[in-house]
């Protein structure tokens, strides 16, 4: 029972993150300090407290400014111990997705999160999840609409949770605030000033994939009630289904290949949860191509609707 | 002042769909060839059916007899399902007392409890089952023992190291559940509520949703809904 609970113990950490750099001066840190390691650190920690630790959430927004009708991206970062493993909102077998539950200022709204590419998890006894290994910065878009002033400048307030596993699980939260942007002086005559981008939020842009209508490689047919998913001189493909679209049968052996130049064919299973009537869900997910003189393969972002 | 604005990674769309995303107009796909399918028929979902059936070999489906097993509990006695639950509704549900979302229904929620105490008198069986490969996380006779007696469990913890009977139930998480009807046949796969997090309950715990319906002598009304937990450790093949 001890262990059980040990494994069960959350992490809950309120981090206030500072907006990058070039904070005017005297603008005093909002929040709490972030958690500093203690100076003489014990070299064997307890087990709870090394689980406890599996995951390190930090937040940081693009750019210190927006303006009325722009969007600027904020990325919430997981850093991940090694050999454990967050989740993705995929078609999981086991796992949690990591959840964010922003609260913003007026004027400020949230689009859908954009999730890097995940990485294929197959477990013994043929247990399919798509994982986050090292590190996962989720970029959330934020967008400043018409109402939004100086005056309601107030925090950003982002509930974590999530499940991190290596052979166990264990669940975490974290509660993250940095303050939110400034409204960006809109006085025509003057250029904007040049924010420097997050370096976060730069390299998270490197690991979200390419819609599929921007890589002219990418080949999608229906055949019946299947569809043949292909990516011109491929040498392996590999197709991970998300949570929000229509679910891949037998996904262990059809959803992967590592014949060259060979396609996927896809076929889906019924929503057991869809009202009769319910047009079917949208093939939704990532293609992921290794292709011939590139170590990276290439990432493509799936959306195709169901014939009707 | 503040907007509260809540977009779950599962409740909202999981890609940037604005102006990258792609529909079946802006990014060429081809169409089925020949007429288009007859919506009423679905004979999408029949193969569909078919190949997973296939490719899955797990035989516990809903309105199918449920594979029976024998296996040996923490105090070593043997159980057969057909024998316990001859006349009775059977709740199994696969179990790792290291995972938190077993915790949750233990601890935490106390909802498996709770539903024993509710059901006491009744006919109603609990089995839990372990399919923890020797040596993985939670596995084995020792972990499950422990668990029984701290959490005062009072129905067995059946051991299935070899996993055989996890796959042929085709469980993955820990806890998925299957509600076996008095005629022996399964009436409900899936989760045991609708909250997935590891720390509330939901509001409609479908296996207690089944087992009272089952006990009414009606239909189940929630055959299968989606499933939440740790993967089920099953050993290497």
């Amino acid at each position: 029972m001890e262990s059980a609970l040990k494994h069960e113990a959350k992490a809950v950490i309120s981090i206030a993150a500072t907006i990058g750099l070039g904070w005017l001066a005297g603008q005093p840190v909002r929040g709490e300090p972030p958690v500093e390691k203690p100076a003489a650190e014990k070299p064997v920690e307890a087990l709870s407290k090394l689980i406890a630790n599996a995951v390190k959430a930090s937040m940081v927004l693009e750019r210190e400014t927006i303006r009325p009708g722009e969007t600027i991206d904020l990325a919430v970062t997981l850093e991940i111990s090694r050999g454990w493993h967050t989740y993705w909102n995929g078609d999981n077998d086991s796992g949690f997705p990591t959840e964010v539950k922003l609260t913003l200022p007026r004027g400020l709204t949230a689009g859908p999160i954009k999730w890097p590419v995940p990485e294929r998890h197959l477990a013994d006894g043929d247990i399919l999840d798509y994982v986050y290994f090292d590190q996962c910065t989720l970029l959330v878009p934020i967008t400043a609409d018409s109402t939004f002033a100086a005056e309601f400048r107030g925090e950003i307030v982002a509930e974590l949770s999530w499940l991190v596993c290596r052979e166990g699980c264990v669940p975490g939260s974290a509660t993250l605030k940095t303050d939110s942007p400034f409204v960006a002086p809109l006085m025509p005559s003057s250029k904007p000033k040049a924010d420097k981008v997050a370096t976060e939020v730069k390299a998270a842009r490197e690991l979200l994939a390419m819609p599929a209508s921007k890589d002219a490689r990418v080949t999608a047919k229906w055949e019946g009630d299947a569809l043949v998913l292909g990516f011109k001189d491929s040498e392996a493909l590999t197709f991970m289904p998300s949570a929000d679209g229509a679910r891949v049968a037998d996904p262990i052996k059809t959803a992967t290949t590592s014949k060259a130049k060979e396609p996927l064919t896809l076929r889906f299973k019924p929503d057991q949860e869809a009202k009769p009537g319910a047009p079917d869900k949208p093939v939704v997910g990532f293609l992921r191509a290794k292709v011939a003189g590139s170590a990276k393969p290439v990432n493509i972002e799936i959306k195709i609707d169901q014939p009707k | 002042m503040k907007s509260s604005v809540l977009f779950g990674s599962i409740l909202a769309s999981g890609l940037a769909l604005s102006a990258l995303s792609l529909n079946s107009a802006a990014f060429a796909v081809e169409p089925p060839a020949g007429k288009p399918t007859d919506k009423a028929e679905k004979p999408a979902d029949k193969k569909a059916e078919k190949s997973d059936k296939k490719a899955e070999a797990a035989t516990a489906k809903v309105g199918e007899t449920a594979p029976n097993f024998k296996l040996t509990d923490t105090d070593g006695k043997t159980v057969d399902l057909a024998e316990v639950g001859k006349g009775k509704v059977v709740f199994i549900h696969w179990f790792n007392s290291e995972c938190p979302y077993i915790v949750k229904q233990y601890s935490t929620c106390s909802t498996i409890p709770n539903m024993v105490k509710d059901y006491a008198g009744k006919d109603v069986v609990f089995l839990a089952i372990n399919s923890g490969a020797p040596g993985k996380q939670g596995a084995g006779k020792e972990v499950s023992a422990k668990a029984k007696s701290d959490w005062k469990m009072n129905f067995p913890i059946l051991l299935d190291g070899d996993g055989k009977v996890g796959q042929m139930y085709g469980a993955k998480r820990t806890p998925d559940c299957y509600v076996i009807g008095k005629d022996g046949k399964v009436a409900y796969i899936g989760g045991i509520d609708n909250n997935s997090s590891a720390d509330t309950a939901g509001d409609k715990n479908y296996v207690k949703l089944a087992i009272d319906e089952l006990l009414a002598g009606k239909e189940v009304t929630t055959k299968e809904a989606k499933s939440y937990g740790c993967g089920v450790k099953y050993g290497a093949k």
